[in-house]
């Protein structure tokens, strides 16, 4: 089959999806029994320009399929609406604290799967051992936390316990740095909380989700036969094992890109970090449509990249793919 | 002095429904530049003796007792730094089933070159993939696929380039474990073949081992034939085929009907082998033995030679070489 | 062997065997029992909630942010009403949204999947694919516009779960399926004129059975889970009594502010069990009905 019709099969999915999810949204305000007009345009915080402007542009004045069409120009020109909540349009709106989400489920994906494998491979070649049940046992309760709740437990330990590290916001607020360095600090220490939060309770589904293929693997003729060559145990757990192991899991692991995101959206809430998880918060409180809207055409939009990042990823390192 | 001897091991299995006694007193010898087989049904134990002459039991298993020498010194002491210097250097293995013994996110070349640079490590690459190809010439696999992964190749050419592979550090023995079970009629003709050319050529000592009788016929001088974690019988290869002298090794060669000869009722034993948690305390095989007797329900019989270089382990060896009929 | 005579009663016979069977194996795992107990205790106690607890939690009993007392022992929330008493309560909604939206996902995916999987052709195609695409659309985000758009209940989560993860169970129940619909006996089954139907529900499901209890234990876990999510960031219904409606007011009236960790601890910690139990119970079941499986996708 080769790499490059799998890629491309692949993105023909992510494009019908994103089509079908757009869609959706498109929809879902229509099929109330409320004007879209209230839900979308009118409200007070609005000025009349720009409210005449979205009426126009989104052609809510007009027959449901002008809608569709406009509303499908507007999205490939950026215009996602405009925020009742923030006064501005909501594409900026989402493209400022975007980032920020970023960094932060970044950081926290990067360190919890390392970790997780490390844990996986160790608890898999030590299979059935106490190290193994025990840390079997630790991570699947810890996986078991709901996100919010381990938050607001370390939100109580340091704001109000031992108040080491800041419990909200992604920097000082107020605050101007002139050092860069300083400025780099500032955001780590802020990050600290969050991302042991969210760390702490992916880490074990990922080494779980290692561990059971591991040991799947590790039962292969191959294993055996790598450490009848005489490799040091070492080489025979990363070199041949962990690397089979690696292709499973990373399937599994882009179905659960929907609950790291989920994480992210309950972690950046408790800790009114900044970024677009606390923004749905935000919007959903205050009623604000088009914000919520936009948000969840641009979540989708960040599953489907991650899923179709690690399809062709996958598809470039299992051999049998690529060379079909 | 034998290249192996193999003395009174036991290997157990640990698992939660009891401890098995996978391996319960075997014992066994190879000369230099022979070739043995270990002949047994599925369970015996034959492969737990495989993996246990190399120290690669999985983590729930352990050697109980015995001794292996291996050209005077003893495996069963050694650490496993010491046996990564013993392993594929100097005793080598060819999985049962090929398809599997390769790794298949690896070229198959790439996986001989690492064999070959873990115990040649002053060697450049180039010079180890350069035996590498001369290797798979030898098997007979075309030096270009070298460049292929494992599921690019067919199952006759798998097996082939894992006996290549197996042979990559010039051991002195090479074990393989049923290498001709997965395979088609012809392919097993040639694999043959090729075990045999590769014997002579290399003065390569072998261990086959495999359920199928007639495959030792071909290669072994030596049999030996397990049952219920037992070693039965022992012996050259014409001597256990013309005379022998265990009811199991009876009931084994009865299996085969034979194309010469008159036309036999094919024999074999009702029954199943015992439940290696908890081994009878008698002979194994007294609940299937046509000759069995009180004394063999009572002590079990040791393995002895009665003839010289043939051993077993039977009361009525007599009555067993007497009463077979050779097919002619 | 006695010989029967009467095939129906050799099936419920076997079936018993098969139970025994299966009951000997699960009790010899230990985290399995702990799984077990814990979630039995759960459901004790949402039964008996009326019983235990000693106040009404929807009626204000003592002053508001009270501190643990001897009266009030996890103290009182904002309202002045009984924390103990709404953690109870809180056990009956947060079990029923959990089983309500893990029936649904797994009755209405193991449907899709049968017939995906039987009838082959255009129809799998069709349903694969849109099951496809459901395993993309992001659950949290999903759910917060649903309920966003629905208003703010219990049932509105309970749908919105519903509608998405379905897919991942459909996804399990067709490969399933697949497997078994090469088997002899379908082919006997349909050579002596078994009605699709017939051959659906009474040849098929019967082997899909395992795969849909640890299922549902596992979407019962991630209901409750996100049941308490959801009503933490203020979708579930206010005036409904459950952990994660706890823990909204929790942290939207300050709690940990006023250091009050016997208000955000304790229902956070009933959510963690549950989930904990239903974890454990799955993981063994998994281990002894399915020893292939590896885990079913959308739903965490």
């Amino acid at each position: 089959m080769g790499t490059a019709s799998f890629i491309m099969k692949k993105a023909v999915v992510m494009l019908v999806t994103f089509y079908v999810i757009s869609t959706l949204i498109f929809l879902i305000p229509r099929l109330t029994p409320v004007d879209p007009k209230s839900l979308l345009a009118d409200n007070p915080r609005i000025p009349e320009s720009i409210r005449q402007d979205l009426i126009a542009s989104f052609g809510l004045n007009k027959p449901i399929l002008d809608q569709y069409a406009s509303f499908y120009a507007n999205l490939f020109r950026g215009n996602l609406g405009y925020s009742f909540l923030y006064r501005d349009p909501v594409l900026t709106i989402l493209l400022t604290r975007l980032p920020w989400t970023i960094l932060l489920l970044g950081t926290s994906t990067a360190i919890f799967i390392t970790l997780g494998i490390v844990i996986g491979v160790f608890q898999a070649s030590r299979y059935g051992s106490k190290f193994d049940v025990a840390t079997l046992v630790a991570s699947l309760a810890a996986s078991s936390f709901p996100f919010f709740w381990v938050g607001m437990i370390f939100i109580y330990l340091f704001a109000f316990v031992v108040p080491i590290f800041p419990t909200f916001g992604a920097t000082s607020s107020g605050l101007v740095f002139a050092d860069p360095l300083d400025l780099l600090k500032d955001i780590c220490w802020h990050l600290a909380l969050p991302v042991i939060t969210i760390v702490i309770v992916n880490i074990s589904r990922y080494s779980f989700y290692l561990r059971n293929i591991m040991v799947g693997v590790l039962s292969e003729d191959y294993i055996i036969t790598a450490k009848a060559k005489g490799l040091s145990n070492n080489k025979v757990l990363f070199k041949h094992g962990l690397r089979n192991a690696m292709l499973p899991t990373m399937t599994m692991m882009a179905m659960d890109f929907g609950f790291i995101l989920a994480g992210g959206i309950f972690v950046e809430t408790v800790f009114s970090y900044p970024g677009v998880g606390s923004l749905a918060y935000e919007a959903i409180l205050n009623a604000d449509y088009p914000l919520m809207n936009g948000e969840f055409i641009l979540l989708s939009v960040v599953i489907l990249v991650a899923n179709f990042t690690a399809d062709a990823l996958y598809s470039v390192l299992d051999p049998r793919i690529r060379k079909g | 002095m034998a290249l192996i001897e193999i003395k009174q091991l036991k290997t157990s299995y640990f698992t939660p429904e009891g401890t098995v006694k996978a391996i319960d007193g075997v014992s066994l010898k190879l000369e230099k530049g022979h070739a043995l087989g270990l002949v047994g049904e599925s369970g015996c134990g034959k492969t737990t003796v495989a993996l246990s002459s190399m120290k690669l039991l999985p983590s729930n298993a352990r050697i109980t007792g015995g001794d292996i020498m291996f050209d005077g010194e003893n495996l069963v002491t050694k650490t496993d730094e010491e046996m990564n210097q013993i392993r594929w250097k100097r005793i080598s293995l060819v999985f049962q089933g090929a398809m599997n013994a390769l790794n298949p996110v690896f070229k198959v070349g790439d996986q001989i070159v690492e064999a070959i640079m873990t115990h040649n490590r002053n060697m450049a690459k180039s010079e180890a993939t350069k035996r590498t190809r001369e290797l798979l010439e030898l098997v007979g696999v075309d030096s270009s696929r070298a460049q292929d992964y494992p599921h690019e190749f067919s199952g006759g050419m798998k097996q082939r380039a894992v006996i290549a592979m197996a042979l990559s550090c010039d051991p002195d023995v090479l074990v393989a474990d049923e290498p001709t079970t997965a395979l088609d009629v012809i392919t097993q003709g040639r694999i043959l073949a090729l075990i045999r050319e590769l014997q002579a050529k290399l003065e390569l000592s072998l261990i086959v081992i495999t359920h199928d009788l007639s495959l030792t016929a071909e290669i072994c001088s030596e049999i030996a034939i397990m049952y219920a974690a037992k070693i039965v019988e022992f012996g050259k290869t014409k001597d256990i085929y013309d005379e022998p002298m265990h009811p199991y090794t009876n009931a084994l060669l009865s299996a085969f009907p034979s194309i010469l000869g008159p036309i036999r009722k094919m024999e074999t034993l009702a029954g199943f082998p015992p439940d290696l948690r908890n081994p009878p305390s008698g002979c194994r095989l007294f609940p299937r033995c046509p000759y069995a007797e009180d004394r063999c329900k009572e002590k079990e019989p040791e393995l002895e030679e009665v003839t010289r270089g043939h051993f077993v382990a039977c009361y009525n060896w007599g009555q067993v070489k007497q009463l077979w009929k050779k097919p002619s | 062997m006695v010989k029967n005579q009467n095939p129906e009663l050799s099936r419920i016979q076997h079936f018993r065997e098969e139970i025994s069977e299966f009951w000997k194996s699960y009790r010899r795992s230990k985290l399995g029992l702990a799984g077990l107990v814990l979630f039995l205790f759960f459901v004790a106690v949402a039964f008996a909630a009326p019983l235990i607890a000693p106040y009404d939690p929807f009626s204000r009993v003592g002053p508001p942010f009270g501190a643990p007392s001897l009266s009030h022992i996890l103290g009182t929330n904002d309202a002045g009403q009984d924390i103990f008493s709404e953690l109870l309560y809180g056990t009956r909604t947060s079990l029923l949204v959990g089983i309500s939206a893990a029936l649904i996902v797994s009755a209405f995916g193991t449907i899709v999947g049968l017939v995906a999987g039987y009838f082959g052709g255009i129809i799998e195609n069709t349903l694969m694919r849109i099951t496809d695409i459901f395993l993309l659309v992001p659950d949290l985000p999903f759910i917060m516009i649903l309920a966003l758009y629905l208003g703010p209940s219990v049932w509105n989560i309970v749908l919105a779960i519903g509608i998405l993860w379905w897919s991942g169970t459909a996804r399990v129940i067709r490969s399933i399926v697949l497997t078994i619909k090469e088997e002899p006996f379908i082919e006997a089954a349909k050579a002596i004129g078994a009605s699709n139907r017939h051959i659906m529900l009474s040849e098929i499901l019967p082997h899909t059975i395992p795969v849909i209890i640890v299922g549902v234990i596992r979407f019962t876990g991630f209901g409750v889970l996100y049941e308490a999510g959801l009503s933490f960031l203020g979708l579930g219904d206010p005036t409904a009594k459950s952990w994660g409606t706890m823990l909204h007011f929790a942290q939207a009236r300050g709690a940990f502010l006023r250091g009050m960790w016997w208000w955000f601890f304790p229902p956070g910690l009933c959510i963690s069990l549950t989930i904990i139990s239903f974890t454990l119970i799955s993981f063994s079941l998994d281990r002894i009905l399915n020893p292939k499986m590896r885990g079913m996708g959308r739903g965490g």
